[in-house]
């Protein structure tokens, strides 16, 4: 078991250590995950039944009020 | 109404914006996962090392397209719950545990194996290297399953039961909901086109290759591979694409219909094999469909329910109901005027069902509840305004699948022709009106498979999920400004992302025609 994590970790750590194209991969790959996670997802993407409502009993009644009351 | 109209269409812009960026990326992924490990199979069965560097030129490229594009799916989901918040609630468990499925089993099986392939190369075996590969490109078309699944349920709700006390669908048969003909031919067709996708890209970079006359027997042999990939992922699209296209006669009539432009359909019904949509052509009136029709006689019956025979309905047929009488027995449709009556019935139960439940009169409720799934199966159609509007944009719809099947009819030809110049005129190799067909190919199979999507999506318009549910009710209660606002921001990223992955892509492939790429690095 010993062996197979110390290979497992050398895989990996011979396998960034080599890396030339993706170097570049893992900048865009960070980069974009950031965007997606720490901007777009906090700040412009709130999951709106979670944060507006706190229990499934609130959220199946606003989901029911919405389909009720035709707005168009 | 303004405001509601322009959410529904910013939501609607921005969806699509995000999903055909998204599956810029997809299918060449599954595709270049598969010839990756094909080119490795070859390496381990002939033990030529410039196989090996054959496969990890193939496999940076794979990477690249992988690194860039992996996430860009989770995109969608933030959407679902941020704009499309009803939908995703009506939908509850049924978009869930796929995904869920997804995330856990697909997406992990991808991560763990894609680390091996890449950083494996002499530190594992051979063959544990090639099953690592291997189950890369399972885990690639694994996780397409479970996308392709539930949009497959959109399309074709079954093996679920409504439950108005939680406003959701809960599914209680989940083979229905995952192995039904819909999703089946869903999944084949699109890894199919994957295959297809990634055959030309390969086949076509190749020739640009041997265009710059740099590694001109890798490119060869490259081109070999990447042919009969795609040739066996053309002829599978095909064969799915046959099979959806019976679904669709089954499960979404209205959408063949928009395909065709078929407005009064009729035994031995032909197809359309050139023509222009009559964009001020309405349900009912007297104007001509298709501007200089030229027809394929019983094509649409054949590719409907192969059978010349049978009778395919158009959209007036749909829209205001038909008889049909076969072996004896006489089939009443039911008119979308019937289906708005019955979704109205629906909408009003479930109206009574919430009066009931904040009475808590249990026997009301009940009454209700029996109302709301004796009409549920037409809910949707509540929200029309009129029958009509059940119809599909009908000129997008129809030029967009003839434009998949005429792009598809193509590469099958350019297939053929890669193969055969590999095998029996190597010389053409050498050509280079041969080497522009194959790069100019790739941009045209890009707009093929973006095409089918559009014939999917635009055509089961107005439905988010097939009579269940229209767009415009799926929508959340948030302004236009912010979705128009997101919608740039997605536009600027994902055009970064892209102008990223070619940019790195050009550089590799550019700086490969200085180098070996035989020799293994």
């Amino acid at each position: 078991m010993r062996d197979f994590l110390k290979h497992t970790y050398e895989m990996y750590r011979d396998g960034f250590r080599s890396m030339t194209v993706g170097r570049t991969l893992w900048c865009v790959v960070l980069i974009k995950l950031a965007i997606m996670f720490l901007v777009l997802k906090l700040f412009f993407f709130p999951d709106k039944l979670s944060t507006e409502y706190s229990t499934d009993t609130e959220r199946s009644q606003a989901v029911r009020e919405a389909l009720i009351n035709d707005r168009n | 109404m303004t405001d509601i109209i322009n959410v529904v269409d910013w939501s609607r812009a921005q969806f699509a914006l995000t999903a055909m960026y998204h599956w810029l990326f997809v299918p060449l992924t599954i595709g270049l996962a598969l010839i990756v490990a094909v080119m490795e199979t070859i390496y381990v069965r002939t033990g030529q090392e410039r196989w090996k560097g054959i496969t990890k030129f193939w496999m940076t490229l794979f990477g690249i397209n992988f690194a860039i594009g992996v996430a860009t799916g989770i995109i969608l989901e933030f959407e679902f719950g941020t704009n499309w918040s009803n939908y995703s609630w009506f939908v509850g468990d049924i978009f869930g545990a796929p995904l869920a499925i997804e995330g856990i089993f697909a997406f992990f099986m991808e991560a763990t194996f894609v680390a091996v392939m890449f950083f494996g190369w002499n530190k594992v075996s051979r063959g544990f290297h090639l099953a690592s590969t291997w189950l890369v490109a399972l885990g690639v078309s694994l996780s397409a399953l479970w996308i392709l699944v539930a949009n497959a349920w959109m399309q074709n709700p079954v093996g679920m039961e409504f439950d108005p006390s939680q406003m959701r669908n809960v599914m209680d048969d989940f083979w229905a909901v995952a192995f039904n003909g819909v999703s089946m031919n869903k999944f084949f067709h699109a890894v199919a086109s994957g295959w297809c996708l990634a055959g030309t890209f390969v086949v076509g970079v190749s020739c640009w290759m041997l265009w710059r006359k740099s590694n001109i027997e890798a490119s060869r042999d490259s081109l070999k591979v990447g042919a009969w990939v795609g040739l066996v992922g053309i002829l599978l699209t095909m064969y799915t694409g046959d099979g959806s296209a019976v679904q669709v006669a089954k499960v979404q009539p209205m959408k063949l219909a928009a395909m065709e432009g078929l407005y009064d359909g009729k035994v031995g019904q032909e197809l359309v094999g050139f023509g222009f949509v009559n964009t001020d052509k309405r349900p009912g009136d007297t104007l001509q469909a298709i501007h200089a029709e030229i027809a394929i006689p019983y094509g649409l019956s054949i590719l409907a329910n192969h059978d010349a025979h049978s009778f395919v309905p158009g959209i007036n047929n749909l829209i205001y109901g038909y008889s049909l009488t076969a072996d004896g027995d006489t089939l009443h449709t039911t008119s979308y005027a019937e289906r708005m009556a019955m979704g109205r019935e629906a909408r009003q139960a479930l109206i009574d069902y919430d009066a009931a439940s904040k009475a808590g009169d249990g026997a009301a409720m009940a009454e209700a509840e029996g109302r709301i799934k004796d009409n549920f199966k037409y809910f949707g159609y509540a929200y029309l305004d009129a029958p009509e509007d059940a119809v599909p944009p009908v000129a997008t719809t129809f030029y967009a699948f003839r434009i998949m099947v005429i792009i598809g009819g193509y590469l099958l030809l350019f297939f053929l022709l890669a193969i055969f110049v590999a095998r029996w005129k190597v010389a053409w190799l050498e050509k280079p009106w041969l080497h522009w067909v194959g790069i100019l190919s790739i941009p045209l199979v890009w707009i093929c498979s973006q095409a089918g999507w559009v014939v999917a999506e635009v055509g089961r318009q107005p439905w988010v999920i097939q009579d269940l549910m229209p767009t415009n009710a799926a929508i959340s209660d948030i302004s236009a400004g912010s979705v128009q606002f997101t919608f740039w921001m997605f536009a600027v990223l994902f055009t970064a992302l892209l102008v990223a992955e070619l940019s790195i892509m050009f550089r590799y492939i550019g700086r490969s025609t200085k180098n070996d790429i035989t020799l293994t690095h």
